[in-house]
């Protein structure tokens, strides 16, 4: 089958506006873990469609807040996790949990504010919602329901497994010359650990490349597919061999199935347990342009049973171990991007990729345009 | 410096190194390698060294100190545990303060150069031509990679590593479980488990409630 996308969706800064705007601009995005922020005046700061946001802890209670000052557009908080309370390091103007200034220092003095302008100052608010330990945050102006984007028997089960996350979590990040959707592609194609971790992670697990025949009818009517039906997830692998590590003894074990599991957060996250409820990783990918992207990985174990003097060990090592898989799609990615940059005609896909068809079904009906529209336009330019 | 004959306990290059090291400083002695290999990078079994009993033999553990020295402390700990006492080590050509003291299980490679008032804790490693500078303290089980430079008054937390190469300039402070592995100059003091490696942009970071024990 011809592939709905075209190149130029992968690699057309005007597709990549689009995105930020119909997309990123719409839908319910992974911002981080509620344990990082758990503290009053505890923070994280992420981007969500070219837009800058802050979810910061105010006595208990959460808020996200565009990280942009009211006075000179400066950012509020300048790294991406912290504890100060939410206030502008420019000129100190500090705000409230309802993101309006509280204070402004040598206001009277220096700023002559009337009333009404003064009450009109706070920072934009958006959205956020909680799912267990994870944030998810919307910038519309009228976001959708959480539940229209994830189905309930998602949102069950990513509330179970990010409970059983521990409060010590490794952040790290790294960048790929690749387009974001291409990430999500690999991560749906059960076929590639066969060929792309050949000595890697196909050594330890066996994924699915079934054909998914219940999309089938979806091709006759694409008007069917629901957002929901984007993001799924639970058991996806099984182990051929799996090892046993001494850290295990020290954590709570999320459930008791051995199976590696995969959940795949439509637009851009992905949760991973590879070991059977010991260890976790969330993987956020941010779109930095069309043809780049910045992956923030968490790393945590599931919820310790007692302290233990390696802790920051485990997770290291986890971390420089998954990267090294990670790696090795970064690499196919980034080859699959250069080829389509150049390429004058779709991809080709099997029956066993139905489920980026009705991805890329979706997509095209959010974006609303076409390729050929698409092209138009950029000629038109 | 002990006079008993010497087991170098451990695996990989490092183990080897040691133990040339050692055999070539201390042509006399008698010195013995056991490998002890690992299924998961950290738990090592020791039966074999009932070959060389405790009470006429010191030991000295080696072994590279990735998993920010974990396994090389373990391992350390599991020896001393057998009852061994743990041997320490400065190569000829190193320079060293006139009577400076190691604690257990140090190791301080050809050409490195250690200042007037340094001070370590056991189970310091220090590479080739690695420098130490003037009143720095080393917390236990710290490595210093070949050729790494630390400044005057640097302080290294426990288990820290500082890898080939990197510069640390004076003063600054380096936390527990760090390790930093680019080869560059660190200017400024590092949080505890901070990492910095080819890997990854930017310096990766643990963040979340303490959960360090410090067992020794």
């Amino acid at each position: 089958m011809r592939g709905l996308l075209s190149p130029m969706h992968y690699t057309d800064p005007a597709v990549f506006a689009v995105e930020a705007r119909k997309l990123f601009g719409q839908l319910w995005i992974f911002v981080g873990l509620a344990q990082l922020v758990a503290e009053p005046d505890q923070f994280l700061t992420r981007h969500i469609g070219g837009r800058e946001i802050v979810v910061q802890n105010f006595e208990g209670e959460l808020r996200a807040f565009e990280n942009v000052c009211a006075h000179r557009g400066k950012l509020v908080q300048t790294e991406p996790f912290g504890r100060r309370p939410l206030v502008c390091g420019y000129h100190g103007w500090r705000y409230s949990q309802t993101g309006v200034v509280a204070t402004i220092p040598f206001e009277s003095d220096c700023y002559g504010f009337e009333a009404k302008e003064r009450d009109a100052l706070a920072l934009t608010r958006f959205a956020l919602e909680r799912v267990g330990n994870l944030l998810f945050v919307n910038v519309s102006d009228d976001p959708m329901p959480l539940a229209s984007q994830f189905a309930g028997e998602i949102l069950e089960s990513l509330e179970s497994v990010s409970n059983a996350f521990d409060d010590e979590v490794l952040v790290a990040k790294f960048t790929g010359r690749y387009n974001w959707k291409l990430a999500y592609e690999n991560l749906r194609d059960g076929l590639h650990p066969r060929f792309v971790h050949t000595t890697s992670l196909n050594q330890d697990v066996r994924f699915s490349a079934d054909i998914p025949e219940h999309l089938a009818q979806y091709d006759a009517d694409p008007d069917g597919i629901e957002l929901g039906q984007l993001s799924f997830g639970g058991a996806e692998g099984t182990f051929l061999k799996q090892q046993r590590l001494p850290f295990h003894d020290s954590v709570i074990r999320w459930g008791e199935h051995d199976a590696y599991f995969n959940w795949l957060l439509y637009p851009n996250t992905h949760v991973v347990c590879s070991d059977g409820g010991y260890s976790f990783s969330i993987e956020h990918h941010e779109p930095l342009g069309p043809d780049r992207t910045e992956v923030t990985i968490y790393f945590l174990t599931a919820r310790k049973r007692k302290r233990y003097s390696g802790s920051a060990a485990v997770l290291w090592e986890y971390a420089k171990a998954a990267k090294l898989i990670l790696d090795e799609d970064t690499a196919v990615m980034e080859q699959a991007h250069a080829g389509l940059a150049g390429a004058r005609r779709s991809v080709t896909q099997g029956r066993y990729e139905l489920q980026n068809r009705v991805t890329d079904r979706w997509y095209l009906r959010q974006l609303a345009r076409t390729a050929e529209s698409f092209e138009r336009e950029r000629q038109h330019a | 410096m002990l006079d008993r004959p010497l087991l170098v306990v451990g695996a990989g290059t490092v183990l080897e190194q040691c133990a040339a090291a050692w055999k070539e400083a201390q042509p006399d002695r008698t010195i013995e390698i056991l490998e002890v290999g690992s299924p998961d990078h950290f738990t090592r079994n020791l039966d074999a060294m009932s070959e060389y009993p405790a009470e006429r033999w010191c030991a000295f553990a080696a072994l590279a100190g990735t998993g920010v020295n974990m396994a090389r402390l373990k391992l350390m700990v599991d020896i001393r545990l057998k009852g061994y006492r743990l041997d320490s080590f400065v190569s000829p050509s190193a320079s060293a303060p006139r009577g400076w003291k190691l604690p257990e299980n140090c190791f301080v490679s050809a050409g490195a150069v250690v200042a007037e008032n340094v001070k370590t804790r056991h189970n310091l490693y220090v590479g080739s031509r690695a420098v130490i500078g003037f009143g720095s303290q080393l917390g236990h089980s710290v490595w210093i990679g070949a050729g790494a430079v630390l400044g005057s008054k640097v302080s290294i937390g426990d288990n820290s590593l500082v890898g080939p190469g990197a510069v640390i300039a004076d003063d600054v402070q380096v936390g527990k479980f760090c390790e930093l592995n680019l080869a560059r100059e660190y200017r400024e003091s590092i949080a505890s488990k901070t990492f910095f490696s080819p890997m990854f942009d930017g310096p990766v970071r643990i963040y979340g409630k303490a959960n360090v024990v410090d067992s020794l």
